[in-house]
Parts: structure tokens; C-alpha cells; sequence
């Protein structure tokens, strides 16, 4: 059995700075007020045994926790050591988790080295769960109560684990966590699918039959031909209708095969009917004829639009005035008008030149007062005097000759402008024309080539080719017969053709179908079947051995009760000292509801205790379970959270003498607020003792703490 | 080795249980209720997966 030696770490809980315990001694009492970080102490064996579990209610039992926080807010990392001592070994167990990062937890048993794994751990301690743990090591106020409170299927498993039987009880567990039930459901869910889905595929192709069969009758097939043997004969009329064909048409490369080909018989014969249209010499005339129409009716159309579009350019240049016709008239014209639009310019300066000179000595004249006789130096007009000067400058120069050169001018460039826009016009159509006049030509040479003669100017294409198309119509008549004939024949193959594949498509599902309906007597199903009955068996003997290990565990449980009823009753006794209930008893055949006994007779605890004696009741039955020989765990110490709520002082007296009595064989570490009760414990408890005394609670220093 | 038919005998099945137990207990010393739980699974797996393997071939023939 292993005891507890010394705790040290920092950042856990109430301690925000390092702390460290010695627990080496056989009593270890923490006394103090609430909120002076008792608690701290017996969490943070709990944690540096079961790391992350111990934040929950699910795995402790203990309502408050929820939203657990094992790491002090203000430390950096949460870390705890803890030393045990067993069967002359040392255990050290070390968790620690940092703020961020990751958290780190390892064992070591005597110099041997690091162990990580939690499970190992447990298995050590003789596979301690934490259930177990807060069951039969921690006497937690709320798992004290549960032992008389819970509900019955919870209370006989604390009492399981109290009575030292957490290993079957655990296992029975494991084999329930399995679910191995609900897997197998799932197996069988499975293997209904699969049934169902055959089932519908049977019934899918039972379908396609009927539909099959009914399109072979409605092709004129009769009951014989839909089987193999009976398609095989009418393979053989198909080939005959093959080589019947070739014959008739002087085909001679005809291989069709005599018996219905295993592989893709409907793509030999669809191949051997393509080859068929192909050699077949009457659709081969027929094809050529029809592509030489073809060619010849293209390139008169051809030809006819060429035609079409050079008569049409060439209506557009008659469409012009006669004079507008000829561009080299027209360039003629612009040279010309564009000399004389020189001239007149070069009059229209000379004269703008001279004006000005005159303009400028008129006003000098006018200007030196100037009288008698004149000559006009632009026109060299005799005037009688520089008025008459003046006169005749704005009479017949301003208005007469400026204005009529101006207006020439004008004139000139109008002429010489239209005169341009008609040559550009004429020479556009005239362009288009010569374009369209090689298309035709082109088209000439074309036709020339495709029947294979030489064309004069006076040959007309289109009758040419209206001549050969004429013949090559007559031609395709004729051959219409034969042609005909011939369809006929390759449509009659055609249609046995598809006759065959409605057969085979009938057969294969008939095969597809006998293939089915098989499935459950072939080897792979029956291979399934027994791989599936496989697992059904085994997870009917898991179930056998489960219903075996409650069995066991109820036996045991009956067993291991009975050996500490009388404790039980005894520690009862003494703790209540009551006169009319002084036997307490607990039994599986009550689903271990406890029961008191007395001279008034048998009754339900709950229904006549008080409430301390209620706590005395529960107190005992864990006292004298925790203590008993027959444990799995091996952890040799008891942690007692305020063992004495609810207690008077008679009560607190007597608890005493019984803790005095457990701490001879099991080591004790008991918090509680009660002085008295501590001081109590100091005088009557036999063995070594520490007391640590908590005080003053500091956010950032923790506890104050006092080793007395 | 033929398998076992729908109607085997306690007697098998009770074999079979006297062996799992045993294996139980082993996983459960390893590393108590979680490790079994585990060894349960992984021993379910291992049929399932057997069964998987034939149901697949199955429905591979009937062609689902």
C-alpha cells in the first residue's frame, strides 16, 4: 500500500507561489477557516493522480465542478509533485501544465525511469479509476452523502468500489462503454441493406424480362428463337441473308462468321453490314452521282450569283450622268479647271496688291489736300481728280473687279471639287467591276477544270452545266430501282440485326437474374454469413461475460459485506450512541438502501435519522468499507474534507475515536475548520502527527501557513 | 476452420467468454477500464473488418 510522503508545486488552485508539504507521518490535520485554501491541498493530490478529470462533475460526482480551474489565474504554470511510498519503493508522480504550451505528466517508481501514460499509473495503484479514488480514498462531503442519497444503480456501484471490487465493477463498465451492442446493430443494419438491395435488383431485372421478351414477340420472334440454341439459328439465317446480298452484288470480300461470335456479336455484325454498304457497287454509283449533282448544281449557283453581282456593278456606272462616266475626261477637266483657279489667283493678288497701294495713296492725297487730274495705277483710267480717284477706286475696283475674281474663284474650286468626287466615284465602280469580273472568271476556270474542257468566251457556263446535270439526273433515276432494292435488302439485315440484340439483351438478363437469385448459395455469401455470425458470437459472449462479472461482483459484493456488517453496525453505534435504532445494515438484497434496527423494529435510515445522524450513518459505512482487508487499490491513506458537518460535539468525540482507531492502519490527512475537532484528534491519535494551520488567504502569496 | 452457426452451442460461446476474459483482465491491468473498453473495440474491429472485407467481395458479385 502506498502512503503519502510529500506534495510539492506552485500555481495550483489557492497556492499562486510554490508550496511543499511533508505528509510523512501517519496523521496529517489541516486546520484553518474556510476560504484558507485547505481544499488546495487534497484537489492537488487529486490532480497531479487524474490531471484533467478531476475539473468534472461527470468523473467526481461533485456538482461544484463545473467550469473547474486547476491552474492558479495569476501563476504562470500549474505544477505538482507528489511522493509516495509502497511496499519499500518510492513513487513519484509529476503533473504540470503551463499556461500555454503543453502539459506534461510522467511517473517514476524507485530510479527506474519516467513513465507517461496515466493508464500505467492506475494500474500500478491496482487499477484505481477516479471513480474509485472519490469513492473509497477521498471522503468528499458529496460522495458521503451519495452513499445513503444516490440513486440506487449509483449507490451500488460506490458501494462496489467501497467494498474493494472496482476492478469486476470497472470492467463490467468497460464492457458497457464498448457498446458493442449498438455496433452490432449497425453489422446487422448493414447486412439488411445489402438484402434489401439484392432483393430490389432481382426484382428490377425480373422486370427487364418481361419488357424484353415482350419487344422480342412484338419483333416476331418465336418462344425457341429467345435461347441461345434458338438465336444461334437465327444467326445462321443471317448469314445466309449476308452472303445472299454479297452474291446478288458481286461482293467478294464477304466473312461473315458462321456461329454466333462469344464476344460483341452485334458489333461483328453491325461491322460486316457497314462494310456491305460500302462495297455494294449499285450505292457506290449511286453516291458518286449524287455527289457529282452535288458539285455541279453548286458551281452553277455559284456561277449565277458571280453573274448577278458584276451585272449589278456595272448597271451602277450606267446609272451615272454620261459626263461622269469616262475618268479620263474627268481628269482632263480637273487639270484644266485647276489652271484656271491658278490664274485667277494670281489676278486676284495682283490686283489685292495694287488696290492697296492705291487705298494707301488716296489717303495720302487725300491727306496733302491734293486736287487736278489722275491716273489710276491699277487700271490706268484717266480720272479728272482724286475725288474722281476715289470714286472710281470704290466703284470699280471694291465692288467691280474684287468681287467679280472672288466670285470666279469660288466658282472654279466648286467645279474642280465635283469634278473630283466623280472621278473618285467612277473609279470605285470600275474597280468593283474588275473584282467582280475575276470572280466570274474564276468561276470559269472552275467549271472548265470540273468538266474537263476548255471554255471560249462564247461558251455559257450555265448551260454547260445545266447539260451534265440534266444526263446525271436521268442517271440517278435510273439507279433509284437498283438502289432501292438494295436498301431494301441491307434494312431486312439491319432489322435481324436488332432482332439478335433484343435476344441477347433478353438472355443477359436471364443470366443476370439466375446470377442473382444464386448469390445467397455461392461461396462469398455464405463466407459473409459466417464472418457476420462470427462477430454476433463474440458479442454474445461478452455479453455472457458480462451478465458472469456481475454475477461475480454481486457474489463478492455479498461476500465482502458480510464480513464488515458487524463493523458497520458497531461503528454506527458508537458514533449515534442511539438507543431506539442502534444497528445499522446494509445489504445487496436492498440495493444497499441502508436500514437501522431496534427494539422498535426495522426501518429505512432515511425515513428515522436525523440529519447527523444521517452523515453518522454514511460516515459509517465508509469508515468500515474504506479499512476493510479486501481492497483492489493500493493506496494506503484516507483524505477526510470536514468529516464532522453537521456533528455536536458528542458526535465530534466519538468520530474522533474511531479516526484514532483508522489511523493505526491507514494513514489520515483530514482538513477541517473545527479546532476542536483537531485538537481532539492531536490528543487521542496514538500515532506521529503534522498539523498545518492555514490562515490569512493572500491572492498573490496564498495561504499563510504554520506547521505546528 | 468452420465458423460458428446460428445455433452454437453455450458451451462455445462460454469458451469463447472464459478467453475474453482473461484478455479483458490484461487490458484492464494495462491501463484499467478505458484500455478494455479499447480492447473490446479493437477486437470487434477486427471481425468487422473481416466481414467488411467479405460483404464488399458479396456485393461486388451481385454486382450493388
Amino acid at each position: 500500500m502506498f502512503t503519502l510522503q510529500s506534495i510539492t508545486g506552485e500555481g495550483f488552485r489557492g497556492f499562486p507561489r510554490k508550496f511543499n508539504f511533508d505528509l510523512d507521518v501517519p496523521v496529517v490535520l489541516a486546520v484553518g477557516p474556510n476560504g484558507t485554501g485547505k481544499s488546495s491541498l487534497v484537489c492537488a493530490i487529486e490532480w497531479c493522480l487524474f490531471g484533467a478529470d478531476v475539473e468534472t462533475e461527470s468523473h467526481t460526482g461533485i456538482p461544484e465542478r463545473k467550469s473547474w480551474e486547476s491552474r492558479n489565474r495569476s501563476a504562470s504554470q500549474c505544477l505538482v509533485e507528489m511522493e509516495l511510498s509502497g511496499n519499500g519503493e518510492t513513487l513519484v508522480v509529476h503533473r504540470s501544465a503551463p499556461r500555454s504550451g503543453k502539459p506534461d505528466f510522467w511517473f517514476r517508481v524507485g530510479s527506474s525511469p519516467p513513465v507517461h501514460e496515466g493508464g500505467k499509473l492506475k494500474a500500478l495503484l491496482g487499477g484505481l479509476e477516479i471513480e474509485d479514488f472519490f469513492t473509497a480514498i477521498h471522503l468528499h462531503q458529496e460522495s458521503l452523502r451519495g452513499l445513503l442519497l444516490a440513486e440506487p444503480r449509483d449507490r451500488k456501484q460506490d458501494f462496489y468500489r467501497l467494498l474493494g471490487l472496482a476492478s469486476l465493477l470497472n470492467q463490467t463498465k468497460a464492457i458497457a462503454d464498448a457498446k458493442l451492442e449498438s455496433l452490432l446493430e449497425g453489422v446487422d443494419e448493414e447486412f439488411e441493406k445489402f438484402e434489401a438491395a439484392l432483393q430490389g435488383k432481382v426484382q428490377g431485372r425480373q422486370a427487364d424480362i418481361q419488357r424484353a421478351r415482350q419487344e422480342c414477340v412484338s419483333e416476331g420472334l418465336t418462344e425457341p428463337e429467345l435461347s441461345r440454341d434458338g438465336l444461334s439459328k437465327v444467326w445462321k439465317v443471317l448469314g445466309g441473308e449476308v452472303r445472299q446480298f454479297c452474291t446478288a452484288y458481286s461482293i467478294k470480300d464477304c466473312h461473315f462468321p458462321d456461329e454466333l461470335p462469344e464476344k460483341n456479336p452485334i458489333q461483328v455484325a453491325k461491322q460486316q453490314l457497314q462494310k456491305l454498304r460500302a462495297s455494294c457497287p449499285v450505292l457506290e454509283d449511286r453516291g458518286q452521282v449524287l455527289a457529282r449533282i452535288n458539285t455541279l448544281e453548286g458551281l452553277r449557283e455559284s456561277y449565277r450569283n458571280a453573274e448577278t453581282e458584276l451585272g449589278e456593278a456595272k448597271a451602277e456606272i450606267k446609272k451615272l450622268p454620261p459626263d461622269e462616266r469616262d475618268s479620263s475626261k474627268l481628269k482632263q477637266e480637273i487639270e484644266k479647271l485647276g489652271e484656271d483657279l491658278e490664274k485667277q489667283k494670281k489676278k486676284r493678288s495682283e490686283v489685292s496688291a495694287k488696290a492697296a497701294v492705291l487705298g494707301e495713296a488716296l489717303e495720302y492725297f487725300e491727306e496733302m489736300g491734293m486736287k487736278g487730274r489722275a491716273k489710276c495705277p491699277v487700271c490706268e483710267q484717266e480720272v479728272s481728280s482724286v475725288e474722281g480717284l476715289r470714286q472710281h477706286y470704290e466703284k470699280e475696283i471694291e465692288q467691280g473687279i474684287i468681287p467679280q475674281l472672288d466670285k470666279r474663284i469660288k466658282d472654279l474650286q466648286a467645279k474642280l471639287r465635283k469634278a473630283k468626287e466623280a472621278k473618285e466615284k467612277i473609279e470605285k465602280l470600275q474597280e468593283d467591276v474588275g473584282r467582280k469580273d475575276q470572280l466570274l472568271s474564276a468561276q470559269r476556270s472552275k467549271i472548265a477544270k470540273v468538266l474537263d474542257r476548255e471554255l471560249s468566251p462564247k461558251d455559257d457556263p450555265v448551260a454547260l452545266l445545266s447539260g451534265e446535270l440534266k444526263q446525271l439526273n436521268s442517271k440517278k433515276e435510273k439507279l433509284e430501282n437498283q438502289v432501292e432494292k438494295a436498301e431494301e435488302s441491307l434494312a431486312g439485315i439491319d432489322k435481324q440485326i436488332e432482332r439478335i440484340a433484343k435476344v441477347l439483351e433478353l438472355i443477359r438478363y436471364q443470366d443476370d437474374l439466375a446470377s442473382l437469385s444464386a448469390t445467397r448459395n455461392t461461396e462469398v455469401y455464405r463466407r459473409t454469413e459466417q464472418a457476420r455470425l462470427e462477430i454476433e458470437e463474440f458479442v454474445r459472449a461478452v455479453e455472457t461475460l458480462s451478465r458472469s462479472l456481475t454475477c461475480t461482483l454481486e457474489e463478492e459484493a455479498e461476500k465482502r459485506l458480510g464480513a464488515v456488517r458487524d463493523t458497520i453496525a458497531q461503528t454506527f453505534e458508537r458514533l449515534t450512541g442511539r438507543s431506539d435504532f442502534p444497528r445499522l445494515t446494509v445489504s445487496p438484497d436492498t440495493k444497499f438502501a441502508a436500514q437501522v434496527e431496534g427494539s422498535a423494529g426495522v426501518a429505512d435510515a432515511l425515513s428515522v435519522l436525523n440529519q447527523a445522524d444521517t452523515n453518522c450513518a454514511a460516515l459509517s459505512i465508509f469508515l468500515a468499507l474504506a479499512v476493510a482487508p479486501s481492497t483492489d487499490h493500493k493506496l494506503g491513506f484516507l483524505i477526510l474534507d470536514d468529516p464532522n458537518q453537521s456533528l455536536d460535539e458528542a458526535h465530534t468525540q466519538r468520530l474522533v475515536e474511531i479516526l484514532s482507531k483508522i489511523s493505526e492502519s491507514r494513514q489520515l490527512l483530514m482538513s477541517t475548520i473545527d479546532e476542536a475537532l483537531c485538537d481532539e484528534l492531536q490528543q487521542r491519535a496514538t500515532k506521529k502527527k503534522a498539523i498545518y494551520r492555514f490562515n490569512k488567504w493572500d491572492a498573490q502569496k496564498g495561504p499563510s501557513i504554520e506547521r505546528a | 476452420m468452420p465458423g460458428p452457426t446460428k445455433h452454437s452451442s453455450s458451451n462455445k460461446r462460454k469458451e469463447i467468454a472464459v478467453e475474453l476474459r482473461k484478455k479483458l483482465q490484461e487490458a484492464y491491468e494495462r491501463g484499467t477500464s478505458s484500455e478494455a473498453t479499447r480492447f473490446l473495440i479493437a477486437e470487434f474491429d477486427q471481425l468487422r473488418k473481416a466481414y467488411n472485407e467479405q460483404l464488399k467481395a458479396l456485393r461486388k458479385q451481385a454486382g450493388l
